[in-house]
């Protein structure tokens, strides 16, 4: 029995990689046949983020966003709800947070009060808002996928109606905000290389997820419901409320996120369209197998990706739209349960096989 | 008279824009009466407007540039369905991705093809569905102005909710689609293979919504250009799921919320601000019908439980009687 367990946690992480290097193939594939001096491409996508700071930076600051919306989706997965409020969520916390840094503008706090509270702000928001499909699904019974999405899209015309109506700063040619208080941005950590400090909240915020899911009461309770909802309702649990909280957790990890994004690497609040933070967030959490103590990782490798499509399309022919298509294939052979299952189920029975053979001569 | 102008022009407008919702509601109808939800339908529009402008820039022939957009939304119906069925994988997920395939992979396309990753406007002589007047109809005041004059497209939107409808509750594949719907082992055990009905159910959501691909970038404007389908994908879908499956309703809120977004594009002009207020609307609504609908769902049943209830304290009455 062990040995068909390890068997299974071992393919699952192979799976994993597998996906992986089938899509990294199909895009050297790709280049090879696409384009007009493929070794360059080639480097530029494999190499390319790491031969410069700034290059490396860029890694770093297209993961940062990855790992509070995928630690978020861990949440929503814990309980097995499909709550993808946080695309929305993370557009609407970034406009609401520079609605209220503009508006305390005047009041001149120090930094390191000032922006822990636009990030208070911002989780509490997150939490609110990812716990509306929340509860319509746990007390009503709605579908979660439909009406998260639903709200993704009145999040998003919300904010292009508080961005144009109240925030607007109609001094430049574009549709963007007044610039956010000096105050309220993160600043560099390391010069030259776009690292922001806001990496280290990441980091915090990481480590408090993990320690919730693995040393908590409550992140017991989350796997349990998730697990077997009717179980936990006998042992004691108020799975409801367990359900509602957790994604409402999950909710406030990608409001953080929005903010921090915004306050990080905007100077204006200027998206017009939903940022697919959330989406990537989903993708990141499903290549972490939902566990959250993985998601710095598959943040990391999502966003090398991302970055060395980047390097590709400013330094050779090819556009970075390549990686979504990308991201789209490995969901897909991540996502499919039958994918490399019979080799697997194969190796689990000759084991056993095994196993019976060594019973039999004893 | 400008005022009638005017009414008639938004009213043109209104039906103008419902157009895709219609094809994107029809198309997960289709689906959602088979028991699944089509999340992929933004995907299979969207490289159906592709294929449509490829297509008929190649071939010169409106006819077969719309045929190909049904063929290239048949086949993203196929391979979701096949591999959510034959990988075992979850709904949502597929169409999550399928949905990342078809932005990516046609913004790619574009830009093999034409070099640019804008749109295909000047650069692929791609041809538009020609716009029809009704005739006796055109000649009436304010109606002809709303009603003729549209794409072969939009009256096709409306005739395809007629079929969907034939389709679903006169057909034997209709009657097939609804058992799988409401009871796939039911089915399943009776002989229907719920493998191969929901693949169809699939096949079918992906020619609709190959239509609906089709009028984007031959009817609504005669290029396709990145993203072009916007979200209309998933404003049918909500209006389907007011509708639950019925297509007449499905087409009665496509038309409300196509009316937001025509009401929306007039304010655009004058008061930005608010037409993105309206622009929400249709997404509020669906918030509400199903808060709405899941309350009425549970009465029903809680009702149902009590009769039942009734009905066996009654018979022990009586058996208690009969001793």
């Amino acid at each position: 029995m062990k040995n068909v367990r390890r068997i299974e946690a071992i393919f699952d992480f192979l799976r994993i990689v597998v996906a992986f290097l089938i899509a990294y193939g199909m895009v050297l594939l790709a280049l090879v046949f696409i384009s007009k001096d493929p070794m360059q491409a080639i480097y530029s996508f494999v190499a390319g983020p790491f031969t410069s700071l700034r290059r490396f930076g860029g890694i770093i600051q297209k993961a940062v966003p990855l790992v509070f919306t995928g630690l978020g989706m861990c949440f929503m997965y814990s309980v097995n709800r499909f709550n993808v409020s946080g695309e929305g969520i993370f557009i609407m916390t970034a406009c609401s947070t520079t609605y209220l840094a503009l508006a305390m503008e005047g009041l001149g706090l120090p930094k390191f009060v000032f922006i822990p509270l636009l990030l208070l702000f911002a989780a509490v928001l997150g939490g609110l808002l990812a716990t509306i499909p929340a509860t319509i699904n746990a007390k009503l019974g709605a579908n979660i996928i439909v009406s998260s999405i639903m709200l993704n899209y009145i999040l998003l015309f919300f904010t292009q109606f508080v961005l144009t109506r109240l925030i607007r700063d109609t001094g430049v040619s574009y549709t963007a905000s007044y610039e956010i208080p000096v105050n309220s941005r993160f600043s560099e950590w390391i010069p030259r290389s776009g690292i922001h400090t806001g990496l280290f909240v990441a980091l915090l915020i990481y480590v408090v997820v993990v320690i919730i899911f693995s040393k908590t009461k409550f992140g017991f309770e989350m796997r349990t419901v998730g697990n077997n909802p009717a179980f936990s309702d006998n042992m004691g649990i108020k799975t409801i409320a367990v359900i509602i909280l957790a994604q409402a957790i999950g909710g406030a990890c990608a409001g953080m996120g929005g903010a921090l994004e915004q306050l990080a690497m905007n100077t204006r609040f200027q998206w017009t369209e939903l940022t697919n933070h959330g989406m990537n967030g989903v993708v990141v959490a499903v290549l972490a197998k939902k566990k959250p103590q993985y998601i710095l990782l598959t943040a990391f490798l999502m966003a090398y990706i991302r970055q060395g499509a980047q390097v590709v399309s400013s330094s050779t022919d090819i556009p970075a739209e390549f990686i979504t298509l990308v991201q789209g294939v490995i969901i897909m052979m991540v996502a499919a349960e039958a994918f490399l299952a019979h080799t697997r189920n194969k190796i689990i029975y000759s084991g056993a096989l095994q196993e019976q053979k060594k019973g039999g001569a004893k | 008279m400008n005022l009638i102008d005017a009414i008639g022009s938004f009213g043109f407008s209104i039906l103008r824009l419902s157009t895709p919702i219609i094809f994107a509601a029809l198309a997960c109808t289709v689906t959602k009466k088979a028991g699944l939800l089509n999340m992929s339908v933004e995907g299979m529009m969207l490289t159906a407007a592709l294929a449509g402008v490829l297509v008929s820039a190649v071939t010169q022939s409106v006819i077969l540039g719309i045929l190909g957009a049904v063929a290239a939304g048949c086949a993203v119906g196929l391979i979701v369905s096949t591999v959510n069925l034959v990988g075992k994988s979850e709904l949502y997920l597929t169409c999550i991705a399928m949905n990342l395939i078809a932005t990516g992979g046609t913004t790619f396309a574009l830009y093999m093809i034409t070099g640019t990753k804008g749109t295909t406007f000047s650069y692929l002589p791609s041809l538009a569905v020609p716009n029809i007047d009704i005739p006796l109809i055109k000649d009436i005041p304010l109606l002809g102005r709303i009603v003729s004059g549209h794409s072969v497209l939009t009256y096709l939107a409306f005739l395809t909710a007629l079929l969907t409808w034939v389709l679903i509750f006169k057909t034997r594949l209709g009657l097939r689609l609804r058992s799988v719907g409401e009871n796939a082992n039911a089915a399943q055990s009776v002989g229907v293979s719920v493998t191969r009905i929901q693949t169809y159910a699939y096949i079918i959501a992906g020619a609709i919504g190959g239509l609906g691909g089709a009028f984007m970038s031959m009817s609504y404007v005669s290029w396709f250009s990145r993203e072009m389908v916007a979200g209309r994908g998933f404003i049918g879908l909500s209006a389907n799921n007011i509708a639950n499956g019925n297509p007449f309703i499905a087409l009665l809120f496509s038309i409300i919320f196509g009316s937001a977004d025509a009401t929306s594009n007039v304010l655009q002009l004058t008061d930005a601000g608010m037409a993105y207020f309206i622009k929400m609307l249709p997404y509020v609504i669906t918030i509400v019908s199903m808060v709405i609908m899941s309350l009425l769902e549970i009465n029903r049943r809680k009702k149902m439980k009590q009769q039942v209830v009734a009905k066996a304290i009654a018979e022990l009455h009586l058996e208690g009687k009969d001793h």
